[in-house]
């Protein structure tokens, strides 16, 4: 109540990690990069996450978990909730809405079978690709 | 706190309706922020940090839009517009971006994957038959049928409920019995927009709106009163009495008329073509003589298609402006 009313909440550039000093074509091209790379991993750090909870989460518990790990969630908490929704609409997630004491009611998000046979498999492209990837970062070829 | 959760789902809505998002996929998107930051408002902390860790209304709106057109082609009806070359795209959605919509069939678990048809069908013909082989035209139908029941019940609850509240404000029952009223207008309106969901294929609210927990009674009725969707769903409910009457009306003239003319041969062949009028107390016969048989089959059948086709235009127009109510 005692916070004044911002009119704009522009987070959108500072998202993590921060760009180094240097020049604008530099700092955009990381958020671009970052935009680009998140895409695919947040999914499966989501599918990861739902898969070893074992119970229904509400988008609000998924937020918090992430933010738990490693350096903390490397996007935006609000892009998790389409992510969740476009899981759910692959069949990977399903979702119930129940009611909640205070508030609007909670959208609580379980994984499918399908979501469990998914998670193995992305599991592994991963690491092949984080290989792949570390590799040639290091010059290594094998 | 409030003012600003409000500015902030202000600002979503528009940063998300200027990029041309369906209305369906705005109240999911604000729906999760409203869910998330009641969550974060009750366990305490700063507005403006939880908007930060959120991410901007720009940056929401932007994840949203770019996750929103999957499964876009299964929503798809099979003659989009009249065109007869939009048939060949190959079910491809349109680039315009207010025509991105929401998996709806996806999220309720409804059949419309086949609404693809049979790629056989081309061009004319299948703008032609391929009402038939679309399941939303049946589902039209189907609703076209209940409107009439729904109808009746919605005015009646809308009429009566007023009237009675109305009548009864100069003593204090007045006020519960409105209370009550608008408590009935806004669960049948959500009943009303999961018929309109399922059966006309269109993405409608799948809650209540909140109100915000903290506020009073008497706040909570002048809320519900000065919310102008209340006052839009009424309207509506009212309105489907004479639209229920039309569909219905419509729907069961229609269909029993085309089938009763295609399946004139067999009323003629076991002899049940007679008809039998008394006009002035005299008493006329009359057959269907036998070379007029082949044309009520089809005319019979033009009629069928031509119903169908009407039933498709209603069910779309319907949807529109259902959803025009419920959102307004």
């Amino acid at each position: 109540m005692t916070e004044p009313s911002t009119a704009e909440f522009d987070g959108g550039t500072q998202s993590v990690p921060d760009p180094p000093p240097g020049s604008e074509t530099v700092a955009q091209s990381l958020r671009k990069f970052n935009k680009e790379l998140s895409s695919g991993i947040v999914s499966l750090a989501l599918l990861a996450l739902m898969a070893h909870a074992g119970r229904p989460l509400y988008g609000y518990q998924i937020a918090k978990e992430l933010e738990g790990f490693g350096e903390g969630l490397p996007v935006k908490q609000g892009t998790l909730y389409p992510v969740l929704r476009s899981l759910e609409a692959g069949g990977l997630l399903t979702s119930e809405v129940e009611p909640s004491v205070s508030g609007p009611p909670r959208r609580y998000y379980s994984v499918t079978e399908e979501g469990r046979q998914a998670i193995g498999l992305w599991r592994e492209s991963w690491i092949r690709t984080r290989e792949f990837v570390d590799s040639v970062l290091e010059g290594n070829r094998g | 706190m409030d003012k600003d959760m409000e500015a902030y789902l202000r600002q979503l809505q528009d940063a998300m309706t200027s990029a041309g998002a369906d209305t369906a996929l705005v109240q999911d998107a604000l729906y999760d922020a409203e869910e998330h930051f009641q969550v974060e408002m009750a366990v305490g902390g700063r507005f403006a940090d939880v908007a930060q860790a959120y991410g901007s209304p720009e940056e929401v709106a932007a994840a949203y839009l770019g996750t929103a057109p999957v499964h876009e082609t299964a929503v798809r009806p099979l003659n989009s517009g009249g065109a007869p070359m939009q048939g060949h795209s190959g079910g491809r959605p349109d680039a315009t971006p207010a025509q991105v919509s929401y998996p709806v069939g996806v999220q309720t678990g409804m059949i419309v994957a086949t609404a693809g048809g049979p790629q056989a069908a081309r061009g004319v013909l299948k703008d032609i038959f391929g009402v038939f082989a679309d399941p939303r035209v049946w589902t039209s139908l189907m609703y076209m049928i209940v409107s009439l029941g729904l109808g009746v019940l919605y005015f009646t609850v809308v009429v009566t409920g007023l009237s009675t509240a109305g009548g009864m404000m100069v003593l204090i029952v007045g006020i519960p019995l409105l209370l009550l009223v608008l408590g009935m207008v806004r669960v049948l309106a959500l009943f009303e927009g999961r018929v309109v969901e399922v059966l006309l294929s269109t993405r409608m609210p799948r809650r209540l709106r909140t109100v915000p927990p903290s506020i009073g009674f008497f706040q909570r009725i002048w809320f519900w009163l000065k919310d102008g969707r209340t006052w839009l769903s009424m309207l509506y409910m009212v309105a489907m009495l004479p639209l229920g009457v039309v569909y219905f009306t419509v729907a069961v003239t229609g269909l029993s008329t085309s089938l009763a003319l295609i399946t004139a041969p067999l009323w003629w062949w076991f002899g049940w073509a007679d008809h039998t009028f008394i006009v002035n107390g005299e008493v006329h016969n009359w057959w269907f003589p036998g070379w007029s048989i082949p044309f009520a089959v089809i005319a019979g059948c033009l009629l069928l298609i031509g119903f169908m086709h009407l039933v498709k235009w209603i069910g779309r127009g319907h949807a529109l402006f259902a959803k025009a109510m419920r959102y307004g």
